[in-house]
């Protein structure tokens, strides 16, 4: 059996079918944005998207490789990492992170196949060590709120749900946070937070998608948002957080990374054993920054942090040939 | 043999070396430290003032024409990733003069946290009572950094507790009494430690006299016809010198209420029986500090 | 002789192409004011420990060579140490303990060790100067670079000049602090490092 461990890359004609497969999966969420966040949704995205596509050619012409920047998977990157900005982000923001995201993180290691983190991820992660007051401290209320289920929860208009459970969490706040009025709201995407990642709904239509055309592994989504179901819910039993599980899932990054993400066939193992333990890994990870962490969310490290160990994970997790010995 | 000898001659010139620098730049670095502790003490408590340290590194008392103005104390509390500490200027009353956030062993993060070194987010705590001040998000009136609420309300915190730690067991035992006329009227300081102006009321001052055990304090207000309005005695948890049982019946509300519309040039209040000395010291501690106050 | 100088500039730049000295070059390289100071407390410490080691490789026994040069390079750097502090207070609070840990700073023991021990007096103050001198380009432009990005000025001195506002005012409200932070170090090592290749011919 021959099972190359990642990097690894699919052959040419499919990389563009999936990844514009990919694209169209993340139009319903970014139908959304525009429909909660406003026109600016849609700006920011362009914007990181223009930047993406426009670093990949200039590098690619410069270092005189075959220009590969319309194979979608810059559009993906540029896509997904305007979906982790918060909508009121000044437009360099997008621009600045996809650059950095394209150059650094994708072609410096090697190009598409070759990079051993997730390009929107990193740069999302760039973003939050440079302008952290940007990308933590202006979160924009969504234009159409959930209407009466918020009011009492005034500072909901400037920042997350999570945030709000970190850093102002008294017991009527939290009994709003666990309501059904309140999880209704999360599970449609009216709330505050990055300008794609809200709409739990809209992300599972495009997922689902994916998972019919066998892009994306269910293996991977189920064990990451699953396992931060099932952490949180035992967290929840013993009182360690006071947000119900539902209430873990459908908030911040889970539905974003846990579908698109994390799935990232070039960050993610190729093994259905790498991937249970990178999934599952990335749910603890993500739950343990929440509640012990400095930051509100943990989503976006989680899976960075699993993505240094997934080349591991493939190699620990090959299956060996009948009759190999063990050396 | 050549080995030892060897190293050993390396090492003594090394010392010798090392002593000479030492002597001429030590005197010099300790000047550096000298001159850097008095240019932050002088940062949160500016103008003609001495510093007098109390406990080290910790808390200074502050004299303005040698008499006690007030303290500057430095108090640390957990923030996000590292300590933060505040270095705050109080007067007597308790109001900040001057605050700043030293930078040195701080490690918030760049960007957040960091900013509560900047100067906009100290200049807004000058003019509060260190004991009371608070964030926006806590019912205060202090405005947070941005997305750095932890370390905010750290600096808040070492304002606060480092106030109540180091400052208030230290302040004369009348000074509680003062600040709640200033809040209630407002008052003027006319003789420092010892007369205040209360708008609209009179004069409030503190007179002392000898007692039993040491000296008896009382703190009295007139209006200005000279008559008593309002008058505290020193009781015992107040630092009042006398031993339970012989004068400590004197510092009750009760002996208090025979003073109240008296005069205080002259005030002719009974002697306790049992208390005699004491109580003549407190009537002669009204008498002492009204002295002059015409 | 000359060559001696140049090469510790380029061709055997110690850390470009030797990769050695790495901690002090990304610690205290997060602006051009710091990182010239630490470059010039290594050149004082490089140059004269390699004077001494050379003068007196004659004396010193074989076997008891390296706590010797520990012994002479401590002294060197304490004496920095001192001087900065009595000095440049400024600058010494803000390199901190990177300036005692010039002792360990495995440039100078290996110059002494590999160069001075092995060379005559002119040679090894050559060597010691141009070692020197290459750490002290690279961490000043290291220092440049993470400074104008990361905090939007050039040459600030604390406590004194407020620096150069490379791209203006209004870049000053949102640097790029990503570039003061450590893997900002590393991102501009990597870049000046493949660089010194390209130029080199290495690659």
């Amino acid at each position: 059996m021959l099972v190359s461990s990642s990097p690894h890359i699919r052959t040419k004609e499919t990389i563009e079918s999936v990844m514009y497969a990919v694209v169209l999966a993340l139009m319903p969420a970014l139908l959304g944005a525009i429909y909660f966040f406003g026109l600016r949704a849609l700006f920011l995205t362009a914007l990181a998207v223009i930047s993406a596509v426009l670093t990949e050619y200039i590098y690619q012409k410069i270092t005189r490789r075959p220009i590969t920047a319309l194979d979608g998977s810059a559009i993906v990157t540029g896509i997904l990492l305007a979906f982790n900005i918060p909508v009121n982000s000044p437009w360099w923001l997008p621009v600045v992170g996809s650059f950095f995201a394209i150059l650094i993180v994708k072609q410096l290691f090697g190009g598409l196949g070759y990079n051993i983190f997730n390009p929107a991820l990193a740069g999302r992660a760039f973003l939050m060590a440079s302008w952290p007051s940007i990308m933590t401290g202006r979160w924009s209320a969504p234009i159409r709120p959930a209407g009466s289920t918020m009011s009492g929860i005034d500072v909901v208009t400037s920042a997350t749900p999570l945030g709000v459970l970190k850093y102002h969490a008294t017991p009527e706040v939290v009994a709003k946070l666990n309501s059904g009025p309140m999880l209704k709201a999360l599970f449609i995407g009216n709330t505050g937070g990055c300008l794609g990642e809200t709409s739990a709904l809209l992300l599972l239509l495009g997922a689902i998608f994916l998972l019919i055309k066998g892009i994306i592994d269910w293996r991977i989504s189920l064990g990451y948002i699953g396992s931060v179901f099932v952490l949180t819910g035992i967290f929840y039993l013993f009182g360690i957080t006071r947000a119900n599980p539902l209430f873990h899932i459908l908030s911040g990054g889970v539905m974003l990374g846990g579908l698109f993400m994390a799935t990232d066939m070039v960050t993610s193992p190729v093994t259905p054993l790498g991937r249970w333990i990178f999934a599952i890994g990335g749910g603890v990870i993500a739950v343990l920054i929440r509640i012990w962490g400095g930051y509100p969310e943990g989503v976006s490290y989680s899976i960075l942090l699993m993505n240094m160990v997934t080349p591991l994970l493939d190699r620990l997790t090959i299956p060996k040939r009948f009759g190999e010995v063990k050396k | 043999m050549r080995q030892v000898l060897v190293l050993f001659i390396v090492c003594v010139l090394s010392a010798f070396l090392l002593s000479f620098v030492y002597g001429k730049t030590a005197p010099l670095i300790e000047e550096n430290a000298k001159k850097k502790i008095e240019a932050s003490l002088k940062e949160v408590f500016p103008g003609e003032v001495e510093f007098k340290e109390i406990e080290p590194g910790k808390l200074w008392e502050v004299y303005r024409n040698g008499s006690l103005a007030g303290f500057v104390y430095i108090h640390g509390e957990r923030g996000y990733s590292s300590v933060v500490r505040a270095m705050v200027g109080v007067d007597l009353e308790g109001k900040i003069v001057g605050m700043k956030v030293p930078k040195e062993g701080l490690s918030e993060t760049p960007g957040l946290g960091m900013k509560v070194t900047e100067p906009w987010f100290s200049r807004q705590f000058i003019g509060k009572y260190a004991e009371d001040v608070k964030l926006k998000k806590d019912g205060g009136d202090l405005d947070a950094i941005t997305a750095a609420t932890i370390s905010s309300r750290a600096c808040v915190n070492a304002v606060k507790n480092g106030y109540i730690e180091l400052v208030k067991k230290r302040l004369p035992w009348w000074m509680k009494y003062i600040r709640e006329f200033a809040k209630e009227y407002g008052i003027e300081e006319v003789e420092p430690g010892k007369k205040w102006k209360v708008k609209d009321k009179g004069l409030l001052y503190l007179g002392e006299a000898e007692g039993f055990g040491g000296k008896v304090q009382v703190l009295v207000l007139v209006d200005d016809k000279g008559k008593i309005e309002w008058i505290h005695i020193q009781r015992p948890e107040e630092g009042l010198p006398e031993t339970e049982g012989y004068g400590t019946e004197v510092a009750t509300q009760e002996y208090e209420q025979r003073f109240i519309g008296k005069s205080a040039a002259n005030p002719d209040v009974d002697v306790l029986t049992g208390a005699s000395v004491t109580s003549r010291a407190v009537i002669e501690a009204v008498k002492e500090g009204y002295k002059g106050g015409e | 002789m000359f060559r001696h100088f140049v090469n510790g500039i380029l061709k055997e730049n110690p850390v470009l192409v030797l990769a050695i000295g790495l901690c002090p070059t990304l610690a205290v390289s997060t602006s051009a004011y710091n990182a010239l100071g630490m470059g010039v407390a290594v050149i004082f410490v490089l140059t004269m420990s390699n004077l001494i080691v050379s003068a007196a490789r004659k004396v010193i026994p074989q076997n008891l060579r390296i706590p010797i040069f520990i012994i002479i390079i401590s002294t060197f750097v304490t004496i920095t140490d001192y001087v900065m502090k009595a000095y440049l207070p400024e600058l010494a609070k803000n390199l901190g303990v990177f300036v005692p840990l010039i002792v360990v700073n495995c440039i100078i023991l290996g110059r002494a060790e590999g160069f001075a021990y092995k060379h005559s007096v002119p040679a090894a103050l050559l060597d010691g100067l141009g070692s020197g001198i290459g750490f002290t380009l690279v961490i000043f432009i290291i220092g440049s670079i993470r400074e104008i990005l990361g905090a939007g000025t050039w040459m600030s001195i604390p406590g004194g000049f407020e620096g150069f506002k490379v791209f203006g005012e209004g870049f000053l409200n949102y640097p790029v602090l990503f570039m003061i932070l450590p893997p900002g170090g590393f991102l501009v090592i990597a870049f000046l490092m493949a660089l010194s290749r390209k130029l080199t011919g290495e690659a």
